[in-house]
């Protein structure tokens, strides 16, 4: 779809959105409560995306940080060992420890990059989802709002702190 | 009416807990929109927020503890590949084994 024909659906949507709350809320009573008024919309929607890439980014960053320092532990450890081996320690003659070293390194940091990228995926996952539960809200709020309907902030009092 | 349905129908579609979706989604199918109903959805809404937020750090503390398993696995690797003795090994053996491993 083309870009002036993207907008004219959205704004379409936007109209009939709004004409539907008005209709349905014409009433004080009925309050969505999902927003206060005035702390909705474009500016609601952006600080939602805001707070959200802010959590995944604090996630993932501890990933990679917890990943870094697994690798150079594991690093660390067998250095420390080879280290220490003049008169402390003794290997089989026909074995290459060195070779085996290495490949336990190998495996213990495959082992890592498979539990922090997993963990990556599923924190992911959960926050876009929670981003599109917030965006759903926020399309509603607007909604209503536009309306002319006052709003209770509750998730936006949080996006907020 | 469909309109707002339809949105609360993608307010819905998002929330954390499968079972209450299917009640929230049949719920707003097959009834009037309420006031009550509204008030229902809203505090899943915020369960919802809290259960995806505990459930990312729960991932985290797993793959902390996870990954220090494997710290502690390795760490019985190594001392399983070198055996503790008196028995010296020459200089240029551990040089060329240092060196290996740089």
């Amino acid at each position: 779809m083309a870009q002036p024909e993207k907008k004219a659906r959205s704004q379409d949507i936007k109209e009939q959105s709004q004409a539907a709350v008005k209709k349905e809320y014409n009433s004080d009573k009925i309050v969505a409560l999902f927003g206060k008024e005035g702390s909705l919309g474009k500016s609601g929607a952006e600080k939602n995306k805001g707070f959200f890439a802010g959590i995944k980014e604090r996630m993932m960053a501890w990933s990679k940080k917890r990943q870094g320092e697994a690798t150079a532990k594991f690093l660390d450890y067998g250095q420390n060992y080879l280290n220490k081996a003049p008169g402390k320690m003794e290997y089989q003659k026909d074995e290459d420890p060195a070779k085996k070293v290495e490949q336990a390194q190998t495996q213990a940091s495959e082992r890592v990059v498979s539990i922090t990228s997993s963990t990556e995926r599923n924190i992911d996952v959960l926050s876009q989802r929670e981003q599109a539960l917030m965006e759903a809200l926020v399309n509603y709020n607007t909604a209503a709002k536009s309306a002319g309907r006052p709003e209770v902030a509750l998730q936006q009092e949080k996006l907020a702190a | 009416m469909e309109e707002t349905k339809t949105q609360l129908l993608a307010i819905v579609s998002n929330l954390s807990d499968d079972a209450v979706k299917q009640n929230l989604t049949d719920k707003i199918n097959s009834a009037v929109i309420s006031e009550e109903l509204i008030q229902e959805i809203g505090a899943e809404v915020q369960k919802s927020i809290t259960a995806y937020e505990a459930r990312m750090v729960e991932e985290l503390e797993q793959a902390d503890k996870q990954v220090d398993a494997v710290l502690e696995e390795y760490k019985r690797s190594v001392k399983a590949i070198f055996k503790d003795s008196n028995q010296k090994q020459t200089q240029a053996e551990i040089e060329d084994l240092r060196k290996k491993l740089q």
